[in-house]
């Protein structure tokens, strides 16, 4: 079975700090991954770079049996349409009432 | 420590720093001129950054203008020059001061305030988060700033030249004796639609230098609390040092020979 998301030699480096050191990890369709670490191990730069918020240095990230590296603007919209993801800080919009927090999917992002 | 690798540090981290900036303002412009365009934030921005700033543009263009004819005044009172003040104060304000005072008083408002709301945003995640929801952070932050700005300061300093003419008027009618009339007509007789324009242009300018250096400085924050704050003094002085940078190049570039 393919996994539907891996990782292959995913290298991160901020400044002199190596971040991500060749990560390569393989999740199955409907498993569930928990990744535990220290501070500043690299748990949420691995996310973000899943997702495309962070562009790795070399490595190949595939999702779906699809590379997501390097994905122009309407090909990310609709990768990021199939992903939800809780932020540490919540990163909720502070200048936003609730209701606008809630729906801001629907009215600012992807299906408006 | 070898001075010259000190200076050739300085040198490198000023060039890397433009090159950043050239990239962001590529992307700014290319994000914001097409489409979708965010209608509801555009107007919100025209209204921070337009709107509210226009007491403070009133105040000190109004200040300005009167201290502009008192000086004149004394100054060309030495050779009996006094019937210039009217057409000075008019030049000096439609000219440079009215966009350089407004260009400077805004971006120590405004400028300070576009770094430190998307600085927090960047340390608290929310762009990212705008990333995530398939929304463009450039799109939906940086283009209804930059259009806004680049729209409201030519107004403000319209209203502003306005206001300074109407000090020195206020000045002069009350203060230093001139008739009225004659104050009106001297302002009328000796300003050219050119100097007007030139300065609306310096402001459009200006507008574009505040927003992009709060946009920048507050996108790149890094650090908590502390990097917004100094986010928040470096989209201030960059700002400032540029517009005074900029004038002096566009005043060579409109009225040099």
């Amino acid at each position: 079975m393919k996994p539907h998301i891996e990782l292959k030699s995913v290298e991160k480096h901020f400044g002199p700090k190596h971040v991500l050191r060749g990560l390569s990890i393989a999740v199955n369709k409907g498993r569930s991954l928990v990744v535990i670490g220290g501070s500043g191990t690299g748990k949420s730069v691995m996310l973000k770079c899943i997702l495309g918020i962070i562009r790795p240095d070399s490595g190949e990230i595939i999702v779906g049996g699809e590379s997501c590296i390097g994905l122009k603007p309407r090909e990310r919209d609709a990768f990021l349409s199939r992903f939800g993801m809780l932020f540490q800080g919540s990163a909720l919009f502070d200048s936003l009432s609730v209701w606008e927090n809630v729906a801001f999917g629907l009215t600012h992002g992807r299906y408006m | 420590m070898n001075p010259l690798a000190v200076i050739g540090g300085m040198v490198l981290g000023f060039l890397a720093e433009t090159g950043r900036i050239a990239l962001f303002v590529r992307d700014a412009l290319l994000q914001g001129l097409t489409p979708r365009y965010y209608v509801r934030q555009i107007a919100l921005q025209f209204f921070r950054i337009g709107y509210t700033s226009l007491p403070v543009v009133a105040l000190t263009a109004f200040f300005t203008g009167g201290a502009l004819a008192l000086q004149i005044y004394l100054g060309s009172s030495r050779f009996n020059a006094e019937g210039l003040v009217a057409s000075i104060v008019a030049l000096g304000i439609t000219r440079e001061l009215g966009p350089v005072l407004a260009g400077l008083m805004v971006s120590g408002r405004v400028g300070a305030s576009i770094a430190a709301e998307l600085g927090t945003m960047r340390v608290t995640e929310q762009i990212d988060a705008l990333v995530t929801l398939s929304t463009n952070p450039q799109k939906y932050l940086v283009g209804p700033r930059l259009l806004a700005a680049v729209v409201s300061l030519p107004l403000l300093v319209a209203i502003g030249d306005t206001i300074g003419i109407f000090g020195g008027y206020f000045v002069g009618t009350r203060s230093l004796g001139f008739n009225e009339y004659a104050y009106i007509k001297n302002t009328a007789d000796f300003l050219h639609a050119s100097d007007v324009t030139s300065g609306l242009i310096k402001a459009a300018v200006f507008g574009f230098i505040i927003a992009l250096m709060g946009c920048y400085h507050g996108f790149h924050s890094k650090g908590g609390a502390q990097g917004v704050g100094r986010a928040t003094t470096n989209a201030v002085v960059s700002s400032a040092i540029l517009i005074l940078a900029a004038n002096f190049a566009l005043t060579s570039l409109l009225f040099g020979d």
